[in-house]
Formats: structure tokens, C-alpha cells, sequence
């Protein structure tokens, strides 16, 4: 294992297999391929282990893209993607879910991908420690419980990649206790211990190709410092959805069709925090544990689907949920022990009026997520808003505050729908989020509609693979670490 | 620890813990001076997001810890994407602007007037429409109390005096 900041600028790198990305779907696939190919895996950010796992503020500046503040072009979704040896899935909240059996479907009608009736699901949770917690919710998944009760909608407990949890709760700044079965805990040093090299703080800046195929990689050192160009045989993106197609769009791939960063999609996802007379302590204890999707058993014809789960409360990320200065944002942040936060991940990408966004290049090369939100988002994600609201008061909530920029408390569910209902439909106005990202290199059996086959190939390259959550033609509809995992095993084990 | 530093934060500790006197008395004096060796904030903000701290923050935040919340600032946003990096400095020269932009940002000339910083941070707070910069500064706004919050809540002291 190197530091791409210790190596010598101008250094050349060889190897068989390059895996760019070390989150779910790059370090599965190494340690797969690891096993009879030599391997060298690259990651944009740092090493970090349990042993520099210090909270909030070291893990958003050190451990998530962008500081945590990567937004969309409008500005209207805020993006939370990892970016660190593990990736994502190294600061994930732990949720696992197979991916619905409605979505493979989809895909399989609409995007010809025939073979997701060969993902073995069960394997991957062997191999990651997947199980439904057993353990009781803490008070925040409870209340979201409570409320689904109180309105008559299903609920079930999630299951989690953990193995010896001590229920801490922090998940979200990396695990202290390596009891999330992470990559970097997993995967990665499975993968070395079979011989296979990583490189940290090493961004892929530009694949450069010729006639069809790609013969290099350049790539710079995180500190700016050192260009280090790699040479290999078989080149497999796993930079996540926003990363790979950025860098396929940075070295100007032939892309017949446009495809390449189109089709990205995110849960646009909304919160409403309820306050309750008794602590709820929302930092304290496993993330997500219950979960509804009450609103997600419809068709994909009619309005927007959304997953309903629990948020944990940590304080920076409460923090940041209110506009408000001095002592109107103190006293929200006194409060912080009672509130709850739960959430609504809306199902994009099913629908001909959601059809998600677009990856660009900013001026420096870097990239940016143009999402704009259709009325049929808009309404969806009203809609969930309202209903969990209106779950949250008749469940016992005192006091509701919807995740609308410069709102207020509600203890009415006609006057919150009120509010909820005529909120201005605008990027900023109604703040979204997401910390899930898929799509932008499309997988698909119709060249005109995809940019890979249904090997994972780059169709107009002859040696590129993509095994992330880019390969996704819609969003999951779910959490989507466990999808990631047996897409990536399943056209890993095609490469061996 | 630098002399300058040691200089400066010792005045603060030892002085009279009325951070809003301390921070005035800043802006009167050499307001460009650098309070610390930064990595990302430009030298000249530093006196002035001292002062702004005193409205962002609690009330009973003491001056060395909203100091250590700017260097945390400071620390954080060295890391951000170089147009991340570009936006913030750009809220940053609002304050050095000329009269015709600060009339247009509602950014005061001087910064020791309470009434008159209070306005801005409340018309940034609810600037959505604006006719010329439509939401900027509003984004503003989140972006700067973003940041002071994520300094100053990793800090014992944000957590004792929120009881967090």
C-alpha cells in the first residue's frame, strides 16, 4: 500500500488489472480478480483506519467528496458520497438491502440486462455480514415505527453489514470498532493479501487511448504534487456514479450516442424532524433499523414511489438543517436531544417525467451533477413530506419542523400539510438531499440507449469496465451497497 | 505555537472574556493583520470573521474558541473542490467590495456597527429573489454558517454550551 503523495512525480506504474475506485464495487472486484491476476487498486482519497476515526468534522473533511458539500449545478441537492479507502460504503449507515425485485425486472424489460436472475444476493451477504439487526431500534427508528403504526403502513427492521456491533452509532464518521464489514475491512485486505497493490490519495485524471483501446491512465497526487502514469491491460472503473463517468467525459471516450453521465440518478431524499417531550438521543445507537415501503408497493405509472427510513441526528450534519444564526440557531441546537429525523428517499427514474441528470465538467475538469427536479418529483417528494409529518404528530410527536429552508415548528397536521403544500417548488426554497448516486454509464443490451454492454464493457473501447453504481440504469429504490456488491461480483467473476 | 498566535490568542484569554469588545476593538485597529497561519482563508478575512462569528455563534461563545472554530474554517475548506474553494473566497471579497457591490449584497461598510451586520445576515438569510443574484445570498448565508457550525460544534466548547 502507497501514498501517492510520497511517490516520485513523473514515476510509471504497470500492472495487469487497474481498479480505479475502492469502494463496494472496485474492491469486490479485487478481490476477486486478485486471486489469479496482479492487480493495483487507486483510490482519490486517504488511508483511514478505526485507529483515525475522530468524528464529524475529520470525517466530512477527510472522508466524504467535496467536504460533504458537493451539490448539484442548481444547487438544489446536496450529494453525500465517500471518497477514502472503502469508499462510500467505509462511511455508509450500514443499511443493506437486496435490490427490489420490481427494479430487476425493470431493467431486464427495458434495458435487456438478462442476467439478474444469476446475482446471488445470499453470497455477497456471507460475505459482508448482512443480517436484520437484532437488537431493539434506538428511539429514533422506534418513533418512525410508531408512526408507521399509527397510520396503518407495513414496517420491518433493515438489515445491516456488521459483525460485533456495539451499537455506537457512528457509522457515518466511520466505524471506531471495525464492526461495519466495510471494504477496508473486508474486501481490500483480502485482496492484498492475495497480492494485489493500492495506491491512496491518487485521482484518475485522463485515460488516454488510441484506436479503440486505452493505453494508459495519468493521474495526479492528491497534494497536486506528482503526475504518476499507470499502464495495464484491463482498465475497470469504480470511481462511483459521478466519478467514472467524469472521467470517461475528462478523456473525451468516443460516446456515438451522449450517453455517457446521462441517466444519473440520486433518492432525492427529504426530512422531517419531529420533537418529542422524552430524549431521543438520535446520534446514540444503530443509524437505520426500521424501515416503511408502504409508499413504494405501486406501479411505476403512477405518482413518485418513496422508501421511508431514519436519519441519525448527528450534531454537525443537525447543524446544517436550519438556516438560522446566534441564538435562534442555538436554541434549535438545544433541542437536538429531542428531535428525530426521518426521512423519505424518492424511487427516480421510473417514469418518463423522472429521468434524473447529467454529468458535466466544471472549468477545472472536476465534475457536476445537473439534476433539475421535475413537478413530478416535486410532488412526490411534497407528498412524502406531508404524510410523514402527519405519521409524526399522530404518533406522539409534540412538535414537528418540516426540511424546508426557514420553516417552523408545527403542532397541527392540517397546518403543517398547509405549509408543506404551498412551499415554493425551487431549488434552495425546499432543500434535498442524497447519499445515494447511481447511473451516468448505463448498462444495457441496446447501444443506442447505454454506454456498456452487458459485460460491464465500454462499448467503444475495447478493454474498459465499469463495476459501480454508474452501471445502474435508474436509481435502486433502495440503499444500494448490497446491489453494488452483486453487480460487481457477478461481472467480476466474467474477467477472471 | 507562532508569537503572533501566542500574542493574540493570550490577549483573548487574558482580556476581559467580552468577545464583542475584543472583536471591535479588531476592527478598529489593523483589520487586515493575520491572526493565524492559515492554509485557505485569506489573511485579511480573518479579523472579520471574527466579528461575524459573535452573530453566528452563541452569545456566550468566547473568543478563543471562535477562533479555534476559524481555523477549523480554514482547515476544512483548504480540502474543498477548487470551485467550492472559488465561491467562498468570492462571499470573503464581499466584504473588501466597493460601495456599489455592498449596496447590492446589503454587505455594511463597517463592520462594528451591530445594526447594521444583524441586517445583512437576516436579508442574506431570506435573499431568494434577488433581482440580480436570484438565491446567491441565501447560498451565501448557508455556506458561511455551515461553516462556522462545522468548526465549532466539533469543539467541547459548542458542545457544553448547547448541551450536545
Amino acid at each position: 500500500m502507497k501514498d501517492a503523495n510520497l511517490l516520485e512525480n513523473g514515476s510509471i506504474l504497470e500492472t495487469d488489472v487497474l481498479i480505479i475506485g475502492s469502494g463496494a464495487g472496485g474492491a469486490n472486484a479485487a478481490k476477486i480478480l486478485s486471486k489469479n491476476r496482479k492487480v493495483l487498486i487507486i483510490e482519490e482519497g486517504p488511508y483511514q483506519t478505526n485507529a483515525n476515526f475522530s468524528g464529524e468534522f475529520n470525517a466530512y473533511k477527510n472522508l466524504y467528496m467535496e467536504g460533504s458539500a458537493r451539490y448539484t449545478k442548481d444547487k438544489a441537492i446536496r450529494v453525500l458520497q465517500g471518497r477514502a479507502v472503502g469508499g462510500s460504503a467505509l462511511v455508509n449507515w450500514t443499511t443493506s438491502f437486496r435490490t427490489p425485485t420490481s427494479t430487476l425486472n425493470y431493467w431486464k424489460s427495458n434495458f435487456g440486462i438478462d442476467f439478474v436472475d444469476k446475482l446471488n444476493f445470499e453470497n455477497e451477504e456471507k460475505e459482508y455480514s448482512i443480517s436484520k439487526w437484532s437488537m431493539e431500534p434506538n428511539l429514533n427508528n422506534e418513533k418512525l415505527k410508531l408512526a408507521c403504526e399509527s397510520m396503518g403502513w407495513e414496517w420491518n427492521i433493515i438489515k445491516r453489514n456488521v459483525q460485533g456491533c456495539a451499537n455506537l452509532g457512528l457509522c457515518g464518521t466511520g466505524c471506531p470498532i471495525n464492526a461495519k464489514r466495510s471494504p477496508l475491512v473486508t474486501s481490500i485486505p483480502t485482496a492484498i493479501e492475495n497480492g494485489a497493490k493500492l495506491v491512496f490519495n491518487l485521482r484518475a485524471w485522463k485515460l488516454n487511448h488510441k484506436k479503440g483501446e486505452i493505453e494508459s491512465l495519468e493521474c495526479v497526487s492528491r497534494d497536486g504534487k506528482n503526475k504518476i502514469l499507470i499502464k495495464a491491460k484491463t482498465y475497470i472503473l469504480a470511481a462511483g456514479a459521478v466519478g467514472s463517468p467524469a472521467l470517461l467525459l475528462r478523456s473525451k471516450v468516443k460516446d456515438p450516442y451522449n450517453k455517457i453521465g446521462a441517466r444519473t440518478f440520486l433518492h432525492p431524499t427529504v426530512l422531517s424532524s419531529a420533537f418529542y417531550d422524552e430524549k431521543i438521543e438520535g446520534a446514540r445507537g444503530a443509524p437505520q433499523s426500521v424501515y416503511s415501503d408502504h409508499f413504494l408497493n405501486k406501479s411505476f405509472n403512477d405518482s413518485i414511489g418513496f422508501k421511508l427510513e431514519a436519519a441519525p441526528v448527528y450534531p454537525i450534519l443537525y447543524s446544517s438543517a436550519f438556516s438560522a444564526h446566534g441564538e435562534e440557531h442555538a436554541a434549535m441546537m438545544k433541542q437536538r436531544a429531542h428531535a428525530s429525523g426521518h426521512i423519505a428517499l424518492m424511487r427516480d427514474g421510473f417514469h418518463s417525467d423522472s429521468q434524473g441528470g447529467q454529468v458535466e465538467l466544471d472549468k477545472y475538469g472536476n465534475p457536476v451533477l445537473d439534476y433539475k427536479i421535475s413537478p413530478y418529483l416535486w410532488k412526490g417528494m411534497k407528498s412524502a413530506m406531508i404524510n410523514l409529518s402527519k405519521a409524526q404528530l399522530k404518533s406522539g410527536a409534540k412538535r414537528v419542523y418540516p426540511g424546508i429552508t426557514n420553516a417552523q415548528f408545527f403542532t397541527s397536521s392540517s397546518e403543517v400539510e398547509s405549509f408543506i403544500r404551498n412551499a415554493p417548488e425551487e431549488p434552495v426554497k425546499f432543500p434535498v438531499f442524497s447519499a445515494h448516486v447511481m447511473g451516468g454509464c448505463t448498462m444495457g443490451s441496446d447501444k443506442k440507449k447505454s454506454v456498456l454492454d452487458l459485460d460491464g464493457k465500454l462499448r467503444t473501447a475495447s478493454n474498459v469496465f465499469v463495476v459501480d453504481a454508474s452501471i445502474f440504469p435508474t436509481s435502486v429504490g433502495a440503499n444500494p451497497t448490497e446491489s453494488i456488491f452483486a453487480f460487481s461480483t457477478y461481472l467480476a467473476k466474467k474477467l477472471v | 505555537m507562532k508569537r503572533r498566535d501566542f500574542i493574540k490568542i493570550s490577549s483573548i484569554a487574558i482580556g476581559t472574556g467580552a468577545f464583542g469588545i475584543y472583536a471591535f476593538n479588531l476592527a478598529n485597529e489593523d483589520n487586515d493583520a493575520p491572526l493565524f497561519e492559515s492554509e485557505f482563508l485569506p489573511p485579511k478575512s480573518h479579523s472579520k470573521l471574527l466579528i461575524l462569528s459573535r452573530y453566528i455563534l452563541p452569545r456566550e461563545t468566547d473568543a478563543k474558541s471562535a477562533l479555534k472554530a476559524i481555523k477549523l474554517f480554514d482547515a476544512y475548506a483548504n480540502e474543498l473542490s477548487p470551485s467550492q474553494q472559488d465561491e467562498i473566497k468570492q462571499i470573503l471579497a464581499l466584504f473588501d467590495s466597493n460601495l456599489l457591490v455592498r449596496n447590492l449584497t446589503y454587505t455594511p461598510n463597517d463592520l462594528n456597527s451591530e445594526r447594521d451586520v444583524e441586517q445583512m445576515l437576516d436579508k442574506w438569510k431570506h435573499s431568494f429573489d434577488h433581482l440580480i443574484l436570484g438565491s446567491d445570498l441565501h447560498m451565501a448565508y448557508k455556506a458561511l454558517t455551515e461553516l462556522f457550525y462545522l468548526g465549532f460544534y466539533s469543539l467541547r466548547t459548542g458542545k457544553r454550551i448547547t448541551g450536545i
